[in-house]
């Protein structure tokens, strides 16, 4: 799903048709991709950044 | 305290809202501190991402050609109107083809000021000695005619998402801003061109921004020069 929207430019909706799955479904996938991103990346973080 | 509008950040920070969303959830942003903090928190895991497809040097012919096309829309453009502002979209995903593009505008933007201001200036280059407000931080400013480069070591990034914009204070005025956005390397050093003409400027500033810039400064300044 942040492939096909970061990297695609498409927008959630476009996505999930695509996908064939709820709007509500791809939204809060985009939100928990994001923070597992954000969590396995925090060791590599700059310091200073939260 | 929860916003059911929360659930949107996610899209957001990666620009997949639909135009009319994506402005609503952005005016809805400053009244809801919920929403901005999980955007803040979000975008840790979206900045990553500019990160994860193989960094490619472009060929230097590649520069001279687009300085060209730019030189050419420059005097075209110049009298008319001043640069556009960056799109939206370049702040928030960082996406690459709205990335390259925005670069362009960028050097559109310095290409305009050195069509300006053209002429007199000689291929004379000094360094002066900045003054830095972090601890240990040093920074210096290299003036070659007039063009700008501020070279930093010992700095860190400013965290909480946001960057580092270089300002220029001419006479008593204002900061101005510049399109230019920065961070610095792991190893706390950067070499930043600055993206404007310095010349006739008394003081260049450099302070913590949110991601896309301020119109504004709106933290004290940790770099201070004079490139007089």
């Amino acid at each position: 799903v942040i492939e096909l929207a970061y990297f695609g430019g498409f927008t959630h909706t476009e996505i999930a048709t695509m996908l064939q799955t709820p709007v509500g479904t791809i939204k809060g996938r985009m939100r928990l991709g994001l923070d597992k991103l954000r969590v396995g990346l925090a060791d590599y973080a700059p310091e200073g950044a939260s | 305290m929860s916003c059911q509008r929360s659930f949107d950040a996610g899209a957001y920070v990666l620009a997949a809202l639909d135009d009319d969303e994506a402005a609503a959830f952005a005016a809805h942003l400053p009244a809801c501190k919920h929403c901005r903090d999980e955007v803040d928190h979000l975008r840790h895991g979206a900045e990553a991402l500019a990160l994860a497809v193989p960094q490619l040097q472009p060929p230097p012919a590649l520069r001279d050609r687009i300085m060209r096309d730019v030189q050419a829309d420059a005097a075209l453009l110049a009298p008319r109107k001043p640069a556009p502002q960056p799109r939206r979209r370049w702040s928030l995903g960082l996406q690459p083809l709205t990335a390259a593009a925005c670069a362009c505008a960028l050097v559109a933007f310095g290409a305009a000021g050195a069509a300006v201001i053209g002429g007199d200036d000689g291929p004379s280059s000094r360094t002066l000695a900045a003054d830095v407000a972090p601890p240990g931080a040093k920074a210096s400013l290299r003036v070659d005619g007039a063009r700008g480069t501020l070279e930093l070591a010992g700095m860190s990034n400013p965290g909480g998402g946001r960057v580092y914009q270089v300002w220029l204070v001419k006479g008593d005025g204002p900061p101005r801003p510049t399109h230019t956005l920065f961070t610095v390397r792991r190893d706390g050093r950067a070499s930043v061109q600055i993206d404007a003409p310095i010349k006739g400027v008394r003081e260049i500033l450099v302070s913590a921004e949110p991601p896309r810039g301020s119109d504004a400064p709106t933290s004290a300044p940790v770099i201070r020069a004079t490139p007089a």
